[in-house]
């Protein structure tokens, strides 16, 4: 009976573990080429969250139509934040910490413009009901739901993969992260990279925030907790890394749900923040990455 | 009069906490958001010790400083050695999980239900009783942080924190121990926030979890930019100029529910505006060393 438990706890962080995945890869296509710390994705986050509530319950949308419109918005908002928020900081020859202030102030107006137009009461996405009947197998059940979950999150993180190797593009984000000024030398527009890096990292957010909306509703205040786990993923998994970054997602959604067996769901976060902890104490390079210590040029 | 007593009150305990966090960002460069937490460690110190164990007030902000200190000691023992950008995380991360303790820890914090009447403070006999008194108090409490804070900062002491934000590697390599250096302000900086929370909890004589959020943080952290980070008669100035302004919107009529949204809109934009057009703040940080120009 525990090994069955166990196994439906497993099966369950997985899940989870996929749009962690995906929080993560978001993350990252924004901070690595850019090397901004983007808080804004959290408000980035939540406000795809209302979009899709906006399209798909108050004006009845269908559901695949309202994610991909929420996920164009989403995009358009993270352009913007580099258009309007940090492209100037940047053309002053201002640090990272000016950068991250910033994002923390733009962070600040976001989540009250949140409260301005949809008020703070919490919202859900109703999905159709046969997403959501469980299918028995064996001692364990899945949801319709898990499944699209899995094969979306799956699709996504398969796309990027692809996208980051063999286009382009793609070629040109992993040029201007690893030598900005090389890569502005030999030719490549880094401005237009870091627009495409922003639009892709914020309407991946949205998918991710779409999947989590609809499973545990909506409210202003959930895009902490994801840029926690994007960031956490992102540390752990080795920053620069897409595929660690994934792969520390998936790490942090079983870590919490297997947690879930012993610890009550409220620590889930805590959980989260430990798995930071002890990879800073003893693998500070993550799973694939650079060392993130002090005295590195 | 009272309420004018009562805007003269705030500033003094975000003073307090602005300085606090000053230390830190302005004069390490140890960017941190979690200055929320060490202020609700001192509140929800005092607030428990002064209404369920009836400790003297300054006995709890011992207390306070104490657990403040001891918290800050192990956060930035495992965690300071991170570079600048990615210790914002570990202190983002930790300011969430103190949140959740103080909201879920319900038998020590109430949780969501908050520690009420919260009494004045009282020493040696005399009770801190009234608005005014309570001002008098609260800007006495200033006036001794600001006086440790700019002789911390002269001392050579500071000059070293000073060198640490400029190039950590390079204050390494004349010998200095970056991380004791970074170690021991962050604990003096916690603990001060500490103090600025205690008397938070006295002022307002009520609080509950959803204080100590990270969006109090980052409200410290404007109060800081705005002022000048590194100059700690900034950090009063700023205090003074973010609280009493939205402070106004009071007297129009506008609905609680979109006054409060406004007043954050403003602050998150004069914290851009700020570091577009002014990024060492108001009152910029001065440089009384001749070896130290920049």
């Amino acid at each position: 009976m525990a090994f069955w438990l166990f196994l439906q706890l497993l099966i369950n962080g997985i899940i989870v573990g996929s749009l962690y995945a995906l929080l993560g890869i978001s993350f990252t296509a924004i901070f690595a080429p850019t090397r901004i710390f983007h808080f804004m994705h959290a408000s980035v986050y939540v406000f795809s969250g209302y979009f899709l509530y906006q399209f798909a319950m108050r004006w009845g949308w269908p559901l695949p139509v309202s994610i991909l419109v929420a996920m164009l918005l989403a995009g358009m908002m993270g352009v913007l934040a580099e258009r309007v928020i940090y492209s100037p900081l940047r053309r002053m020859g201002a640090g990272s910490m000016e950068m991250l202030l910033s994002s923390f102030g733009g962070y600040v107006i976001l989540q009250n413009m949140i409260l301005l137009i949809w008020k703070s009461d919490p919202r859900t996405v109703k999905i159709p009901e046969f997403l959501k009947n469980g299918i028995p197998v064996g001692l364990l059940t899945f949801t319709p739901m898990d499944i699209i979950t899995i094969i979306t999150s799956g699709a996504a993180l398969l796309g990027i993969a692809l996208f980051m190797r063999h286009t382009k593009v793609g070629k040109a984000m992993r040029a201007v992260e690893n030598d900005p000024m090389g890569a502005t030398i030999i030719g490549i527009p880094t401005e237009r990279v870091r627009f495409v890096s922003f639009f892709l990292g914020s309407a991946l957010v949205a998918v991710a925030a779409a999947f989590i909306v609809m499973d545990k509703g909506l409210e202003p205040t959930i895009g902490i907790n994801a840029v926690l786990v994007a960031t956490v993923a992102m540390i752990v998994g080795g920053v620069g890394s897409y595929s660690g970054a994934a792969l520390a997602g998936l790490m942090i959604g079983i870590a919490e749900n297997v947690g879930i067996w012993q610890i009550p769901s409220e620590w889930k976060n805590t959980i989260t923040f430990c798995v930071l902890v002890l990879f800073i104490l003893f693998r500070p390079r993550g799973f694939f990455g650079h060392r993130m210590t002090r005295y590195e040029g | 009069m009272i309420y004018f007593v009562y805007v003269i009150s705030l500033i003094a305990v975000y003073g307090v906490l602005t300085i606090s966090l000053n230390l830190s960002v302005g004069y390490t460069g140890i960017l941190s958001v979690a200055q929320a937490a060490f202020m609700g460690i001192g509140a929800y110190s005092a607030a428990i010790l002064l209404t369920q164990y009836g400790f003297n007030f300054f006995s709890t902000l011992l207390v306070g400083m104490a657990a403040a200190g001891l918290v800050s000691w192990g956060l930035a023992w495992a965690t300071l050695r991170l570079k600048g950008d990615y210790y914002v995380i570990a202190s983002f991360g930790f300011q969430i999980i103190i949140y959740n303790i103080f909201l879920n820890w319900i038998g020590l914090t109430r949780g969501p239900f908050g520690i009420r009447q919260i009494p004045a403070p009282r020493a040696f006999g005399f009770a801190f009783l009234g608005p005014v008194k309570y001002a008098l108090f609260t800007l006495g409490v200033l006036a001794v942080c600001l006086w440790v804070a700019r002789r911390v900062g002269e001392s050579p002491y500071g000059k070293v924190l000073r060198a640490i934000r400029e190039d950590e590697a390079a204050a390494a390599s004349i010998g200095k121990n970056v991380s004791r250096y970074k170690i021991s302000i962050f604990m003096v900086s916690a603990m001060l926030a500490s103090v600025g929370g205690a008397l938070y909890a006295c002022l307002i004589t009520y609080i509950d979890p959803f204080t100590f959020t990270i969006h109090e943080s980052i409200f410290i952290l404007a109060l800081v930019i705005i002022g000048g980070s590194g100059n700690v008669y900034g950090s009063v100035i700023g205090a003074a100029v973010l609280i009493s302004i939205p402070e106004v919107l009071r007297f129009f009529d506008v609905p609680t529910t979109v006054a409060s949204p406004i007043r954050e809109v403003l602050y998150g934009a004069l914290m851009i505006i700020f570091l577009r057009l002014r990024p060492r703040g108001l009152l910029p940080e001065r440089i009384t060393s001749g070896a130290m120009h920049r």
